[in-house]
């Protein structure tokens, strides 16, 4: 893979957050994930990049499509995948994550790809072992591939996202995917307002430059990109909010919402969806959705962060 | 036993003037320009400070039940390598600390140790439950200075307001952490941007302060003796200053740690910073050390809580809270407070040995003659690395492992007794 003459060779060994990425490395991954979009559409959709080496799914959570979607960017570079599904119940009663990773690590493994729901534990492992991780999700801290997938998405459909309002709305306190979508967009120069009930938006996110609004309807207008957050229905039972219903009613995507946004808005959601909750089936499977255009971009950018980690080099 | 030449530092007199100081029958006998009598055994202070022995009135011991991270020995041991020459222990055990046997066992091992004094610290509450109170009268026969469920905070005021007059009754005083369990939840951080950029789960603004509100107004109310463990934030302090103008009859401790720490230290989810309360931002932690001086707060407690290496070394939110800190807690303090900062010395020996031991109401943080001769003798010139390794206690794990400090305990009597002579135990 070539890099333009203008920038620095990647060097990050792991791909912890997208907080600690340059908007340069961003853009030289997305240079890279391009070139990569275009695997997919060969007949056979292999090139030997990677060949050779071993990557893992470590997934400490249940998890479908973010797997799925690691293991075919890592078969479609020619490495070895291996999925090893970690205690999901009881994390802190079993074998270690430490003592988990350096017995896959003995097997002669390069890279792990690390799903877990303790925050920080990405940059737990990397500090601690000498192979690449991947960051997969480490609860609500990051997940940074989906938000490098999410900007990457945009951007094709839109060229720039600078000076364009972004609004994630749900609960941004208990998602990675917030976490990592707004600093992606910031870092490109987007607006960012979170939309969501005072119980589930942090409001210390002002300090970043982040508008927070508790008004889905007052931010309508104004925005250009619109990221819909999977309500988690447990945070109901935490008390965090009333009812399914009321947070429908007030945070909801729907088709009378849709009418009222600019024409060339677009709607994400990084998936699962709770139809009929946070989105409508209408907005869900209409022509401003770009939900499935995240998931098959998303697949590319894993096998630019899988290929970039890795050195780059078969 | 004479103690020569040393610069003698007496908080409880004011006392700061190099002389030499007599010990006979295990009390500080005379000081002054003295001279050693036939056969009496002599121990040069020259160009060190000799102080009350430092007394911390809250340290966790781990002994019955958690021997693998500490003994009542080893924490002990531990005490006495850093110039303390009594601790409370807290009764957090299992089987807790809440009955006259359980208070005998752990005054035996202390007096077994032979290394600082064991003060028990009965609790509150039997099981340390906040349900029934404890045979407080018991325990206080069998040698507990104080009560307290030290880390959990009674919830349910009306018990904890039974507990203050009960233990009022034995003349003890109710140590208490201030902390609201419900606001706490499972919060793990302080709230604010730190905490919500690493999606750490934050304890509740007002956590701390709605609890210390109830608890100020239970002291006012009974003017019974209360002392407040572990304050963190500047609403604390301010709440406090505000009570003692008004004359209630509370004392307050800060741990080394939120002295010297803030959040900033967790910003890569490092655990050795995670604490109960946790770190704060800098604004609270400049408040608490503006207190030190200016008195609101009356002393420094390293709450030494040992805690194993696999208890630690894991991902931040499994964590155990703590850190040990008897062999690090002067030498830090003195270090960054005393050398780097504005805390007068003879303030730091106060807020380490005469405030605790009025506090506890237990014997030493004087000099006067007459007092036990519990002495502390410190280097203050001395240079050293904190290299958990060689630490008495039986924990490693420290937030201060590598720095480089000033100050030392050279010698250490209890009772008149050398048992830490030239930076080694006396056997």
């Amino acid at each position: 893979m070539n890099v333009a003459a203008n920038e620095e060779p990647w060097s990050r060994r792991h791909l912890l957050d997208i907080q600690s990425l340059s908007r340069g490395e961003i853009e030289q991954l997305f240079t890279t994930a391009r070139s990569f979009r275009e695997v997919s559409t060969r007949s056979v959709k292999k090139v030997p990049a990677l060949r050779g080496r071993v990557v893992v799914n470590l997934f400490h959570e249940p998890s479908t499509r973010t797997r799925i979607s690691f293991t075919l960017a890592a078969q479609r570079l020619s490495a070895d995948v291996v999925d090893f599904a970690g205690d999901t119940s009881s994390v802190k009663k079993g074998e270690s994550l430490l003592d988990t990773a350096q017995n896959i690590i003995a097997m002669g493994v390069d890279t792990i790809v690390l799903r877990h729901p303790a925050a920080g534990a990405a940059q737990y492992l990397a500090e601690r072992v000498g192979v690449t991780v991947v960051n997969a999700g480490d609860g609500a801290h990051a997940h940074p591939t989906q938000g490098l997938l999410d900007l990457f998405t945009v951007l094709d459909h839109c060229q720039s996202v600078d000076g364009k309002r972004v609004a994630i709305v749900g609960d941004v306190a208990h998602s990675r995917v917030a976490r990592s979508d707004m600093w992606a967009f910031l870092r490109f120069g987007a607006k960012v307002t979170l939309v969501g009930p005072p119980t589930l938006v942090p409001q210390s996110f002002r300090e970043l430059g982040v508008e927070i609004c508790h008004s889905l309807d007052e931010v309508l207008p104004d925005v250009d990109v619109l990221v819909l957050l999977r309500i988690q229905k447990e945070r109901q039972g935490q008390g965090l909010f009333p009812s399914l219903e009321e947070y429908a009613r007030l945070f909801g995507m729907n088709e009378d919402r849709l009418n009222r946004m600019k024409e060339r808005a677009v709607v994400l959601h990084p998936g699962p969806m709770n139809r009929g909750i946070e989105v409508t089936p209408e907005v869900a499977d209409g022509e401003r959705s770009l939900i499935l255009d995240q998931v098959t971009n998303g697949l590319a950018v894993r096998m630019a962060a899988l290929y970039l980690t890795a050195g780059g080099a078969a | 036993m004479l103690i020569q030449g040393g610069r003698i530092l007496d908080p409880a007199s004011g006392r700061d003037e190099v002389a030499d100081l007599r010990i006979e029958a295990g009390c500080v006998a005379e000081i002054g320009a003295l001279t050693p009598r036939d056969g009496e055994s002599v121990v040069s202070a020259t160009g060190l400070i000799v102080t009350p022995g430092l007394i911390d009135l809250c340290v966790h011991l781990r002994e019955p039940g958690f021997e693998a991270v500490e003994t009542i020995r080893t924490g002990a041991e531990a005490a006495l390598a850093g110039g303390f020459t009594a601790i409370a222990a807290m009764p957090d055990t299992d089987p807790p600390v809440d009955t006259e046997a359980t208070v005998a066992f752990c005054r035996l091992k202390g007096e077994e140790a032979g290394a600082a004094r064991v003060h028990p610290v009965g609790a509150l509450t039997q099981g340390r439950r906040g349900e029934q109170l404890s045979e407080m009268g018991g325990m206080a026969r069998a040698g507990a200075v104080a009560f307290s469920d030290e880390d959990l905070a009674v919830a349910r005021s009306e018990v904890f307001l039974r507990a203050l007059r009960y233990a009022g009754m034995h003349g003890r005083p109710v140590l208490t952490r201030c902390e609201d369990p419900g606001l706490r939840g499972s919060g793990v951080v302080s709230g604010g941007l730190i905490a919500d950029l690493l999606a750490l789960p934050a304890v509740a603004p007002g956590t701390e302060e709605i609890m210390l509100g109830r608890n100020l107004y239970f002291a006012r109310q009974l003017g019974a003796p209360l002392h407040l463990l572990h304050l963190s934030t500047a609403e604390s302090i301010r709440q406090v200053r505000a009570a003692k103008q008004d004359g209630v009859s509370i004392t307050c401790s800060v741990t080394p740690h939120h002295l010297l720490f803030t959040e900033e230290s967790i910003r890569s989810y490092e655990s050795v910073y995670k604490y109960r309360p946790p770190l704060r931002p800098e604004a609270d932690r400049e408040a608490l050390v503006a207190a030190l001086i200016d008195g609101t707060i009356d002393a420094v407690s390293s709450d030494h809580s040992p805690v194993g290496e696999e208890e630690k070394n894991v991902e931040f939110i499994f964590a155990t809270p703590g850190t040990g800190g008897l062999e690090t807690t002067f030498a830090v303090l003195h270090t960054r407070l005393v050398e780097q900062g504005d805390l007068p010395l003879l303030r730091l020996i106060e807020l380490l040995s005469t405030a605790p031991a009025q506090i506890l109401g237990v014997p030493g943080g004087s000099l006067e003659v007459g007092a036990p001769a519990d002495i502390s003798c410190f280097d203050l010139q001395r240079e050293w690395r904190v290299e958990p390794r060689y630490f008495r206690s039986r924990s490693h794990v420290t937030p201060f492992a590598q720095w480089e400090v000033r100050g030392r305990a050279c010698h250490v009597w209890v009772g008149g007794d050398l048992r830490w002579h030239d930076y080694k135990a006396v056997r």
